[in-house]
């Protein structure tokens, strides 16, 4: 816990200054300087107050040892092997489906997905993740497609 | 129009068979997501949101709004028969209310949550009524530096949000704060860390963060959990309380009733807030202290009434002000002006017919949530047979789609899935979520009214500290920066650490 803290200050502080410096090359037009505020100066403020805070956190990591090793325990209990697994392969085939989507079409998409992910994450049988699989596209393409107008990715096969 | 004449007209419009069918609708979804661990309030409105994208603003309204009340009640249901709190509101309710469970008297806490999410219900919209139109004709006065004032209050009341560390709860609001920049600029017209993406011109989506932080983030966390499932096998008897225990309790419903309503109008502090510090205080005045922790029916009768009156109470600056206070209502503010409304002091004089209705409907969907609770526990805690792998499934395709929908793109689809691991990740390091909501919706009005404050004084700064109301409410939010330390004292020992307000 201490060191993911730890590295998570450290992208904060990356960030701040990130925005700072796209911040500071913000054209500053005459019309608006009447404020004496230009497109630029809140955001430096506001990544700013994230660095301050990104440091601050930084050093509680270093201050509390004690309490952050114990923080440390529960968390690994939390997050086992398994839990990790199904949560690598949950979100891969999340990922999958949201890069296939418009590719193959919003239903195609949606069926591989669910079957996918009811058929090895849930552990049911194929009769129940196959029924699943085209259930919930359908209602919800019928929802959305049909009844709400949206125009939803379409494969080749025109659906 | 007097009030009663509004409130008449809210109720003809409530009643209209689609409309009711609405209300009727929201309620039954609010309940069972309340019951299922794993889905609150927020992710459940924010990924509906998409599907009100056709309706009426009223129609949307009170579906949403139904949603909101039903999930406070929703979550008592499983924190009192199985000690499951569906809503991180309801995990107060399960101390003593699963020990009432334990003795056989499940019925009983059950009756007397219901009833008194009932009377606090009413209690909360009562003042909603009386005291939203008057803060709105005040708020009409505000000029943008009274405004920056309220929306900075607003800002520095996050850090109560954070329920653990001080330092990750600001973390997460300035992160809100730093997403909010992205977009033209609102003195200038200028496209600020756009990166040459066109669709972020007007900012980044709303609700797709929303949906990936809420709704993508929690089905991750619910996929590295193994579940086991639980049922209630006892009887459920004696739902009804008798007279002593309806006078036992009537004390703590009235004590959480008010301190829930003016907790909840507080920015930031929320239901659950509302309802640990009811817990606190029917510990601290309880008749048996002995019984506290075992059963005590006070325990279970304050913060069960206390959440619900917040979630009404929580309305009053949302409608009157425009200022969300809590982060449901940082969803509901969005689902208004998707609808093209925007909330604040002339809501009640422009929307007059929605505000009312909406009022009507609360209270309708108080009245629906007895009538379920009376006759539908029982088969209502069946909805946790419902197996996680097939809810998360359903609640990611519907996330896609909804995104999508938001302006038929898939830009939104992929802000959706880098917040719904950026969610996670915080979820992960114990950084609350919602402040980042409340920050993305607050930070752009409050840059805005900064700088129309300072056109106003030619630059001067001055001008914060001339006027009166603004000098109050910035010397409020230095109190309030404190609050959370204020708070702390409060909790009695027995109570285990808040979770933090978006988890389940």
């Amino acid at each position: 816990m201490r060191w993911a803290e730890r590295i998570t200050a450290i992208v904060l502080l990356a960030l701040s200054a990130f925005w700072i410096q796209l911040a500071v090359d913000l054209p500053f037009p005459a019309f608006a300087r009447v404020a004496k505020m230009g497109p630029g100066h809140y955001p430096i403020a506001v990544a700013g107050l994230l660095a301050i805070l990104a440091v601050w956190m930084l050093w509680q990591t270093f201050r509390s040892k004690k309490h952050a090793d114990s923080a440390e325990d529960e968390e690994e209990q939390s997050l086992d092997s398994r839990g990790f697994r199904q949560l690598i392969i949950g979100f891969g085939f999340f990922l999958a489906y949201v890069i296939l989507v418009p590719l193959i079409g919003f239903v195609m998409a949606s069926i591989v997905f669910v079957f996918c992910f009811i058929r090895l994450i849930g552990k049911f049988n194929y009769w129940l993740s196959g029924a699943l699989a085209l259930g919930i596209p359908v209602l919800l393409w019928t929802v959305f497609a049909y009844l709400l107008t949206v125009p939803l990715p379409k494969g080749p096969f025109g659906f | 129009m007097g009030m009663l004449q509004n409130l008449a007209m809210g109720f003809g419009i409530a009643l209209s068979p689609l409309n009711l069918f609405w209300i009727v609708l929201g309620q039954l979804v609010g309940v069972s997501v309340g019951i299922l661990p794993g889905i609150n309030a927020s992710m459940a409105v924010a990924i509906l949101l998409p599907l009100t994208f056709g309706m009426t603003p009223v129609s949307s309204l009170l579906l949403l709004a139904g949603i909101y009340m039903g999930t406070m009640f929703g979550g008592s249901i499983t924190s009192i028969l199985l000690r499951v709190p569906g809503t991180s509101t309801a995990a107060v309710v399960a101390l003593d209310g699963y020990e009432m469970t334990r003795k056989g008297r499940a019925g009983l806490a059950l009756g007397i949550t219901a009833i008194g999410s009932w009377i606090a219900g009413t209690f909360s919209v009562m003042v909603l009524m009386s005291i939203g139109p008057w803060l709105s004709s005040v708020a009409l006065a505000f000029g943008p530096p009274e405004y920056f004032a309220l929306i900075f209050l607003g800002l520095t009341m996050i850090t109560s949000l954070g329920g653990g560390s001080l330092v990750k709860g600001l973390i997460a609001g300035a992160f809100g704060l730093l997403l909010g920049t992205i977009g033209m600029d609102p003195g200038a017209g200028i496209s600020r860390f756009t990166f040459g993406i066109l669709g972020l011109d007007n900012g980044i989506s709303f609700i797709a963060v929303l949906i990936g932080m809420f709704a993508v983030s929690q089905s991750l966390m619910n996929l590295e959990r193994h579940f086991s499932h639980l049922f209630y096998k006892g009887k459920m008897t004696g739902l009804l309380p008798n007279w002593n225990d309806f006078k036992e309790s009537f004390g703590s419903i009235i004590r959480g009733s008010v301190l829930g309503t003016f907790i909840g109008m507080l920015p930031g502090a929320g239901a659950t807030a509302s309802a640990f510090m009811s817990y606190s205080l029917e510990a601290r005045i309880s008749k048996n202290p002995e019984q506290v922790g075992k059963g005590d029916i006070s325990c279970v009768a304050g913060p069960g009434s206390a959440d619900n009156s917040a979630a009404g109470g929580a309305l009053v600056p949302l409608l009157s002000l425009g200022i969300p206070g809590s982060e449901t209502t940082a969803v509901l503010l969005g689902a208004l002006m998707i609808h093209g409304i925007r909330p604040g002091p002339l809501l009640f004089s422009q929307h007059t017919s929605l505000v009312w209705a909406l009022i009507a409907s609360l209270y309708l969907a108080n009245c629906l949530g007895l009538i379920l609770a009376t006759i539908g526990i029982k088969p209502l805690t069946q909805i946790l047979r419902l197996p996680t792998p097939i809810m998360s499934a359903f609640i990611l395709v519907m996330s896609v789609v909804g995104a999508y929908s938001i302006s038929n793109s898939m830009i939104e689809v992929w802000i959706v899935v880098i917040f719904g691991v950026i969610g996670y990740l915080m979820k992960r390091l114990d950084i609350p979520v919602a402040p980042v909501i409340l920050a993305l919706v607050l930070g752009p009005m409050a840059e805005k009214s900064f700088r129309q404050a300072l056109f106003m004084s030619d630059g001067n700064v001055i001008i914060f500290f001339t006027r009166p109301i603004t000098v109050t409410m910035l010397i409020l939010s230095g109190i309030s920066l404190f609050l959370p330390f204020i708070l702390s004292r409060f909790k009695p020992r027995i109570l285990p650490q808040p979770k933090q307000p978006d988890e389940s």
